[in-house]
């Protein structure tokens, strides 16, 4: 090794030891050489902060258990019998940071939990200093699920925080001793922690590692959040990462996060998001053999779905928790608070007059009915359909299907009605609003957040109808057909009809709920059922109307596995540049079926645009 | 010293070194311990199990100082876990072992490093000088401060005590890189 390239390496190197900030890639890039090297300190820092992740779990377990069985003398000359004006009752816990006691201050005239940190040694304790200028800040955050700090202080060098002293168990013992939590449990606890982050941000702090073990729920089901205000070194101030060591746990830090960002809420927003997963599941997301992969897997969003680990985990919460753990910062939610919202199914903050059907027409939507998993299903489906106009074999499921290209050109062939000839030619719309205020969309028209929608439809005869959404995504719902609401198939020719319409004899719209790009309404009439489309529907988890909507949302990467899965592309292709995407096999199909009689293909695009 | 108590058998003064040791050797042991399923407790049973028997061989065993003794638990309790999995992949019904060792996946080590990493990492360690290998797994693995290193290892002073870990670190890199 040569001169230049040791003193690099040093650089890094004492960088590594004290912990202080270490731009991986760029000094990667410059000492191309060090590469390996580089990776092996890499690989020790790595160790060194999982250690000290480790130890906390340690630690919290220790600050919470009796004590008894350990060989301890609860005699011993180590314990002080006070530290400033706190009388020093017990010791609570012993972990590689420092020591926790049980403590009364006769102030506040209550009981503390104090800890007292192991100085550094270092010559100035900037640490120290840090600490106690962040634990101040974090001492003004005022929030019923946020561990109240009482106080900071250095006697004699010897920095010390007292807070709250609380009974209870983290959520890590408890999810260890009682196993996995139920969806709504979990979600009001997401929605507790959201409220406790709100107010942590907006003090203009960043946690960096919440995580189970850092969530205590007390004696009495409130849930507190920690292991911030008690262990000063992992408070982020607005600023630079403040000392160095990758903080946190790995399986539950945001990619940013892991390549060395400066902490942001959204990192928060993500290990909130790995938290309801391992409370719903017991299991982290992300798993790896390394660290390369486990960064090469947060950074791509490969995890193993929600879906498939608990099946029967409402959408709603599903779709929540794989939001929050979307790779990039922007595509998570905008704030903790519009996570709580989300979490308690409080998407849409304006009261509809009417009862609503949710429907799902954007990225992060309240939606009825999914089908998006289903879209590898339908997709044979729509391609039969389109051979079948130009080779003339059955496609939809009945043999009795009579209909001809051209009227008197074709004569029925079996079981053929007065009906079955009639040219089905139907027309339809697509409204804003209801009643004498309903106002017409036409294709390209934006539609936003709130908008209640409804379409009218007429036939030239009794039809079959079904109504489509896909997101911009490609991600596909049903709007209709839908259990439990009249009309139903078929309807009635002749006269115009408002859909989705009435539930209960009370009449419903859909309504916009989310935003997120373009938007395509599909609807399809059909003078016979398509019994191989609603065979495929009958997989796609049905609505509860008249309830607070549920929804379903897989993450781009679970649509492309799932895909997979089916062998139903011979390769992945988000862009759906071959006609993958619905709407694309549509267009293709709206031409080939111009000139039949049987089938009705009417497509709308509407804009649907972010803020 | 506490260490020289011990060794005279006073169980007060091993007492006391158990309980100064035994959250940091149960961390180290839970990064190293297949991850699923395990309790923390079952851990820190088996780590102190582990020390007890470690106090009970101190006869044996002349550490210089605390560093050299801390790193001495540590190998013990390195090769007690490893024996415990290999027994675990052959009996599994052992008793003295948690249940769910015998489907043991990584530890957290393991997958956050990876297998060979982790593997290059304790051999480098190994070719270290005995300060230094003492240095940079207190700091490392244990999270001592320079402070507290320095007492360890009877070091004049915390920034010798860190120059020795930031040697230590560059060359144990270098290290990590050789074929073992």
């Amino acid at each position: 090794m040569n001169d230049r390239s040791e003193s690099a390496l040093m650089t890094v190197a004492e960088a590594v030891a004290d912990g202080s900030p270490v731009d991986w890639e760029r000094a990667a890039k410059d000492r191309e050489a060090m590469a390996s090297r580089l990776a092996n300190l890499k690989a020790i820092a790595l160790l060194a902060s999982t250690s000290r992740a480790l130890a906390e779990d340690i630690d919290d377990t220790f600050a919470t258990r009796d004590l008894g069985s350990m060989p301890a003398d609860p005699s011993s000359a180590s314990l002080p019998e006070s530290w400033g004006r706190l009388r020093i009752l017990g010791r609570l816990g012993q972990g590689s940071f420092g020591d926790v006691f049980r403590a009364f201050d006769p102030d506040l005239e209550r009981e503390v939990a104090l800890k007292l940190r192991r100085p550094t040694g270092a010559g100035t304790d900037h640490e120290g200093d840090r600490f106690i200028n962040e634990a101040r800040r974090l001492a003004k955050v005022k929030h019923p699920n946020v561990l109240v700090v009482h106080g900071v202080d250095r006697l004699d060098g010897q920095v010390g925080i007292w807070c709250e002293f609380i009974k209870g168990k983290t959520l890590e013992q408890w999810l260890r001793e009682h196993g996995p939590l139920g969806a709504q449990e979990a979600a009001l606890i997401g929605a507790d922690l959201c409220r406790a982050l709100a107010a942590v941000h907006r003090a203009g702090l960043v946690h960096r590692d919440v995580k189970s073990a850092n969530v205590m729920r007390e004696e009495g089901g409130r849930i507190v959040l920690m292991d911030f205000g008690c262990v000063g070194e992992r408070i982020a101030a607005g600023g630079a990462n403040p000392s160095g060591f990758v903080y946190g746990t790995p399986l539950y830090m945001a990619p940013e996060q892991l390549n060395g960002a400066r902490p942001a809420p959204a990192a928060d927003i993500y290990s909130l998001g790995v938290l309801l997963y391992h409370l719903a599941t017991g299991a982290h997301p992300i798993e790896a053999g390394s660290f390369d992969e486990l960064l090469y897997k947060h950074q791509h969003g490969e995890f193993v779905p929600l879906r498939d680990r608990r099946p029967e985990l409402p959408g709603e919460f599903i779709g929540v928790t794989e939001r929050a753990l979307s790779p990039r910062p922007e595509d998570r939610y905008a704030s903790v608070g519009r996570m709580e919202r989300a979490l308690l199914g409080r998407p849409e903050p304006v009261p509809p007059p009417w009862p609503v059907l949710r429907i799902a027409v954007g990225l992060t939507l309240v939606m009825v009915v999914a089908i998006l998993a289903q879209w590898p299903r339908v997709r044979p489906w729509f391609a039969s359909l389109r051979s079948e106009s130009t080779r003339a074999t059955p496609i939809f499921g009945s043999p009795t299907r009579v209909i001809p290209e051209s009227q008197g050109e074709h004569a029925p062939s079996t079981s053929s009605t007065n009906a079955a000839v009639i040219p089905l030619t139907a027309s339809a719309s697509l409204y804003r609003g209801f009643g004498a205020a309903r106002e017409r969309l036409l294709p390209g028209a934006r539609v936003r957040v709130g908008d209640q929608l409804t379409m009218e439809i007429q036939g030239s005869r009794s039809m079959y109808v079904y109504i489509l959404n896909e997101d911009s995504e490609g991600k596909v719902f049903t709007l209709f057909p839908l259990r439990g609401v009249v009309p139903t198939n078929p309807l009635p020719g002749g006269v115009p009809l408002t859909l989705p319409g009435r539930l209960g004899n009370r009449p419903h719209t859909w309504a916009v709920s989310s935003a997120g790009g373009t938007e395509s309404l599909i609807a399809l009439a059909s003078v016979e059922p398509l019994t191989a489309l609603e065979q495929e529907l009958t997989h796609i988890p049905e609505a509860q109307l008249g309830q607070e909507p549920t929804y379903t949302q897989i993450s781009a990467a679970g649509v492309r596995a799932l895909r997979g899965i089916g062998r139903l592309e011979a390769a992945p292709d988000p862009g759906g540049s071959n006609g993958s995407r619905l709407s694309e096999a549509l267009g293709q199909l709206s031409r080939s079926v111009e000139k039949r009689s049987d089938l009705w293909v009417w497509q709308v695009q509407l804009e649907n645009p972010k803020d | 010293m506490l260490l020289v108590h011990a060794r005279g058998g006073d169980r007060r003064a091993a007492n006391e070194l158990l309980r100064r040791y035994l959250p940091r050797l149960s961390a180290w042991a839970h990064g190293r311990l297949p991850a699923r399923g395990r309790d923390l407790l079952d851990t820190k049973d088996l780590v102190q199990v582990t020390l007890i028997r470690a106090f009970n061989r101190l006869e044996a065993f002349e550490p210089r100082r605390e560093g050299a003794f801390l790193a001495y638990l540590r190998q013990i309790l390195f090769n007690e876990i490893r024996q415990s999995l290999r027994r675990a992949v052959r009996r599994p019904s052992h008793q003295s072992l948690p249940d769910d060792l015998q489907d043991a996946g990584p530890s957290p080590l393991e997958t956050v490093l990876g297998l060979e990493k982790l593997a290059a990492y304790e051999a480098g360690l190994m070719k270290l000088t005995e300060e230094q290998r003492e240095a940079v797994l207190l700091r490392v693995e244990m999270g001592f401060s320079y402070l507290e290193i320095a007492d360890a290892i009877e070091s004049p002073s915390p920034n010798a005590a860190r120059m020795l870990v930031v040697r230590g670190l560059a060359r144990l890199a270098e290290l990590m890189d050789e074929r073992p």
